[in-house]
């Protein structure tokens, strides 16, 4: 009984703290919505108005008509899913090997990996950015492209990994046996049953490119290249903050991720766990 | 003989490619942080001088690359050192030292020489501000100069009249302070490189007879007349109760936010900020003057600063970057501007029968006052340590009732100890 009566107050516990971490998370987001969704006049208006009195769509036509928001949202589509790709194509290729080969140095290899993502991004931005140039790809999607991919490989290594291992080795084996090449095996075995893992590591990807400041500011200049990120910053002038633009701008940067994110938030926890399992 | 007529096609076109390549126009970089596509009036008034200009001949084309003010500089520096830099670049006037330090520009002697007397006098600001060693190292495009801004509908409100001297801003500042409402703000935080504590410090200090630094870059703001305003911030929050000591969070951009909110009646503020912070707010609601001086006898020297062009050291093209430089300052490029709320720079240029209009008549205002007053900071190339370090005397001060002559002589040494110059 009192074990129960336990468990019904650390549950209720465990919801109002689960409530009071959602609601400080969302509070900024709310709030900046009902910006992007006020007249000028009441943006700034104290004492400070929840509802937008009446709601006009007013920065979001001047955002999206009126601004190069457009092709900072093209850039970055074009940019995240050009990463994604290589960064996945070379990661699930590189995490077979380790999952499967036996060779001398593996352990340390992994390792390794593992270390170059620690580094810190913006103690390498400076010879990021002078590569970039030397090999002429500063200002270019390519640039961006392989850096991101670069910089995601080594966790998606990890991360794949584990579930490579956690397919058993008897079904590719009998794959062989019926005269499957090891690559083909591979592809029609292994990575098929590993599609929690490569939607975990595609939802890691996508929501690190699309999100990320530092190296698209780095490593673009010109507006035709600038991604969502570095394009929000334009709302910031030397003339002051454009709120009512700068949240509408914001809110249309997070309908992708949280779309994404809804629709594969539960193949993300079961790929996160699985690969935490097994690796 | 057979023809060929497909040999005939091909040196066509061959011939054609080459025409076209020597024919087309030579491309001008022109990196600034005002943008062409944005629904600020500046952002339209630069698209049509880029046009204007591309239309006007063929030799060149200004491409213009557009990047956020608080990065341009910093990524100015970084092409240039990689050899990527533009033919043009817009230069804050405190920060040209920090460019000609950083050799990112170069002089325009040869050029601005063939400017008649005439020309070169119908500055609002003299060109000699823009010289290092002689040299004319960047030509003013637009002069921005610091005001006292305050909300007529608060003051309206509690009948209160603009104040005439820094006394009577106190009382009226005391006068208009609520719990909701600071009679008086001012940007103190460190923040965007202290620069609100700065802007409202200068001007002030100038007044009382001191000054910033010394011909040798070297911190004087420690002196008798840094003490003099130091107080005189203490004593609008102590004695006049007009500002809390909030402030000390406030960025120049909170302070801006809070006197659109109405939670700031009076600020000191840029020229260059006013049509924005205009828009949402109900009509006269900000109206400017000159900043009051410590006596009726004059207002406070204006602070003034403004955008500036240079010729990148990278530019491959100088010559053609001139004419574009040029073409920016012609008296139709500048009108342009000053109806989307920019100061000119052109004299001549406040004739026009545009200058007659509200808009404009304050801004003749405005120039007026510059010419009168106006005095340029020479900002040293560590300018953001002076000015945090200034700004984290006047939080000691507010915070912590500290001494100001301590916590300036504090600031002075600690920066005169690191300068280099």
């Amino acid at each position: 009984m009192r074990s129960a009566r336990r468990l019904v107050v650390g549950n209720a516990l465990a919801g109002v703290g689960a409530l009071a971490v959602i609601a400080i998370a969302l509070l900024p987001v709310a709030w900046g919505l009902s910006t992007s969704l006020k007249p000028a006049s009441q943006i700034l208006s104290f004492p400070p108005k929840w509802l937008p009195d009446p709601p006009t769509l007013a920065s979001y036509v001047q955002v999206w008509e009126q601004s190069n928001l457009p092709i900072y949202f093209r850039n970055s589509v074009i940019v995240t899913l050009a990463a994604l790709v290589v960064a996945l194509a070379v990661s699930v290729h590189a995490a077979y090997a380790m999952a499967r080969f036996r060779f001398r140095g593996r352990n340390f290899v992994l390792v390794a990996l593992l270390a170059t993502s620690m580094i810190p991004g913006i103690a390498i931005l400076v010879p990021l950015y002078d590569l970039s140039v030397h090999a002429k790809l500063y200002d270019s999607f390519a640039g961006l492209v392989i850096v991101y991919a670069a910089w995601n490989v080594p966790i998606l290594v990890w991360l794949l990994r584990g579930f490579f291992e956690s397919v058993p080795i008897e079904l590719e084996e009998a794959a062989r046996i019926d005269g499957c090449s090891r690559l083909r095996a591979f592809y029609k075995i292994v990575l098929p049953m590993s599609q929690p893992g490569l939607l975990a590591a595609a939802i890691m990807v996508i929501m690190f490119v699309w999100n990320d400041f530092l190296i698209a500011f780095a490593l673009t200049i010109s507006e035709n290249r600038r991604l969502l990120s570095v394009g929000l910053y334009t709302y910031i002038s030397n003339y002051g903050v454009e709120w009512g633009q700068l949240t509408a701008a914001t809110m249309i940067a997070l309908v992708p991720v949280v779309a994404v994110f809804f629709l594969l938030q539960r193949r993300l926890v079961e790929g996160l766990m699985a690969g935490a399992l097994k690796g | 003989m057979h023809s060929k007529p497909w040999l005939a096609s091909l040196l066509g076109a061959f011939m054609l490619g080459i025409a076209g390549s020597v024919l087309a126009a030579t491309p001008l970089k022109f990196w600034t942080f005002l943008t062409v596509d944005s629904p600020d009036p500046r952002s339209a008034a630069l698209k049509s001088v880029i046009e204007g200009f591309n239309k006007s001949q063929t030799e060149y084309e200004v491409q213009i690359q557009s990047i956020n003010y608080g990065r341009i500089d910093n990524q100015v520096i970084q092409a240039t050192a990689a050899g990527e830099g533009p033919d043009i670049i817009n230069v804050y006037s405190d920060l040209l030292p920090m460019h000609i330090a950083a050799k990112t520009i170069v002089p325009v002697d040869a050029y601005a020489s063939r400017m008649s007397a005439a020309e070169q006098s119908d500055f609002v600001m003299p060109l000699k501000l823009f010289q290092e060693g002689g040299k004319q190292m960047a030509v003013p495009w637009e002069t921005r100069v610091w005001l006292l801004w305050y909300r007529k509908d608060l003051l309206a409100a509690a009948k209160l009249q603009p104040p005439k001297t820094l006394e009577e801003l106190g009382e009226v500042a005391g006068k208009l302070t609520t719990p909701q409402v600071m009679g008086f703000a001012m940007g103190a935080s460190t923040g965007n490189l202290g620069a609100g504590a700065y802007e409202t410090f200068i001007p002030l200090l100038w007044a009382a007879g001191g000054d910033l630094t010394d011909a040798q870059g070297k911190a004087t703001f420690n002196s008798e007349a840094g003490v003099k305003v130091l107080s005189y911030l203490h004593d609008l929050e102590t004695k006049y109760q007009g500002m809390r000591s909030t402030v000390v969070s406030m960025t120049a951009d909170d302070m801006v936010s809070s006197f659109k909110a109405g939670t700031a009646a009076m600020v000191i503020g840029g020229s260059y900020r006013v049509a924005a912070a205009r828009v949402g707010l109900p009509a006269d609601a900000l109206v400017t003057a000159s900043i009051p001086g410590w006596t009726a006898a004059k207002p406070s020297p204006a602070r003034v600063a403004g955008q500036t062009l240079a010729i990148g050291a990278s530019s491959k093209h100088p010559e053609g970057a001139w004419k574009f430089i040029q073409y920016y300052l012609s008296a139709p490029s500048q009108i342009a501007f000053a109806k989307a709320g920019v100061m000119p720079v052109r004299l001549s240029v406040y004739k026009d029968p545009f200058f007659q209009t509200p808009q404009g008549e304050e801004t003749q205002r405005w120039a007026a006052y510059a010419r009168e007053s106006g005095r340029l900071t020479r900002t040293p190339t560590d300018f953001a340590k002076l000015s945090e370090g200034l700004a984290r005397a006047i939080q000691e001060v507010l915070l912590k009732n500290a001494d100001p002559k301590k916590a300036l002589d504090a600031a002075a040494a600690e920066y005169n100890a690191q300068h280099k110059e």
